[in-house]
């Protein structure tokens, strides 16, 4: 470590300050620290300086923990030493995707009877590049398949598509038939399964496969806010700051049909066989909430996960609030502790409100 | 001079919390290898870099 040589944060390695806690989030590596705010001060003020200016700063009361940072940021390759700072600009925090709509949810069950292949048609002029399709209650593997081939014949610019289905007797051998007939297929997972299983990708199949014991009744299972969906790169990071991390340029079609920005929310925008999706997308009541950043959210804006995490705008803790903090997040940036959100006595009225009792029950 | 924060410092000035980071780091680096493109002569698909809906988490069970 040069002590006497200016330093520089990696422009990748933002800081993200919280009301308790700051984070470090590296957009290149996907890597995300904690680290108390006042090292977040410290940075953010003294970026350009040298060590031993700091330290001078500081009367060299401090020199043992300021030196135990900087090791900690240099370890972790967060800083560098440089005495031509003025070379390393800040990264751009825009953002922009030329797709009208870049990713979409199309959900079905046992009774849902619209035609997708429209909605497929029209997704396409969208330049739509994601596509999840999650299939509740008995899998439809001759629907999911109708998907599949209309999107490997008709050249769709669909890219990726993940599959949310029920466990049935020859899923296996479904499964085989199809990774690599379509390979668009990136994720599939399987709930209701008698086991638990991940399958990484590999040679013989580029899809990721994972069962689950778990059920999935319904769009009500959404919406989960955890660590576990969290999102540390350039592209998630910048379209939080900017926009709506879940919703933005998001097209969902529920499984009745209905469109929707997602199929957990309560307002539809008409039938899928009857409104084209260009119209509902003109509609501005449609596209405001993608303009719903973290920063926006209460709770969600004193956190320090804000710009890597997912936000939910169907479940909120306050139903009549949109700018509320999402009910299925039990994480408490004041205490920097998480929590089971659904035995929160202070969320039973929004449970109740969405109906979630039934999800929330523990098996 | 920030002489105001040399006050300010005994009060709030600690170690690095680093604590949580094993986890973060484990689900982010499992995660998003995926994003790597996988090899196929017929198709270059890329993974979405970002959950679409949030039902069934990564390492979930």
């Amino acid at each position: 470590m040069k002590t006497n040589i200016p330093f520089k944060l990696f422009a990748n390695c933002i800081l993200v300050k919280g009301i308790s806690r700051s984070t470090i989030c590296d957009l290149q590596r996907n890597d995300v620290r904690v680290i108390p705010n006042d090292l977040y001060d410290l940075l953010i003020e003294n970026e350009g300086k040298t060590i031993i200016e700091i330290k001078e700063l500081y009367e060299n009361k401090f020199d043992d923990i300021i030196e135990e940072y900087f090791q900690f940021l240099y370890d972790n390759e967060f800083i560098f030493f440089t005495k031509q700072t003025t070379i390393f600009p800040k990264l751009s925090m825009d953002w922009s995707d030329s797709a009208i709509i870049n990713n979409s949810i199309i959900d079905i069950d046992e009774n849902s009877n619209y035609d997708i292949v429209n909605i497929l048609k029209q997704l396409n002029t969208l330049h739509c590049r994601h596509l999840e399709i999650r299939n509740f209650n008995n899998a439809r593997v001759n629907i999911l398949e109708d998907i599949l081939s209309f999107l490997n014949e008709s050249e769709s610019t669909i890219q990726s598509v993940e599959i949310l289905l029920p466990f049935f007797k020859d899923i296996e051998e479904w499964i085989t038939s199809i990774k690599d007939k379509f390979l668009r297929v990136d994720f599939i997972r399987v709930f209701k399964s008698p086991f638990n299983q991940n399958r990484v990708p590999n040679k013989d199949c580029k899809a990721h496969i994972m069962f689950t014991k778990q059920n999935y009744i319904s769009e009500l299972c959404c919406g989960k806010i955890s660590q576990k969906f969290f999102s540390a790169n350039m592209k998630a990071f910048t379209e939080s700051m900017n926009y709506n991390s879940c919703l933005n340029k998001k097209l969902s079609i529920d499984k009745n049909g209905i469109i929707k920005n997602c199929p957990s929310m309560q307002n539809g925008y008409g039938s899928s066989d009857s409104v084209r999706l260009e119209d509902v997308i003109s509609d501005s009541n449609f596209t405001k909430i993608w303009n719903i950043s973290k920063d926006k959210i209460s709770v969600c804006k004193d956190c320090e996960f804000r710009h890597i995490c997912t936000d939910c705008r169907a479940y909120t803790e306050n139903p009549e609030d949109e700018f509320s903090k999402p009910l299925k997040c039990g994480y408490n940036p004041k205490t920097n502790e998480w929590s089971d959100w659904s035995t929160n006595p202070l969320k039973e009225k929004a449970i109740s409100f969405y109906n979630l009792q039934a999800v929330t029950e523990k098996p | 001079m920030q002489l105001i924060k040399i006050e300010q410092l005994p009060l709030t000035f600690h170690k690095a919390t680093i604590t949580e980071t094993a986890t973060i780091k484990k689900a982010k680096k499992e995660h998003f290898i995926l994003i790597k493109k996988i090899g196929s002569d017929k198709i270059s698909t890329e993974k979405f870099y970002k959950p679409i809906s949030k039902i069934f988490s990564f390492d979930e069970d």
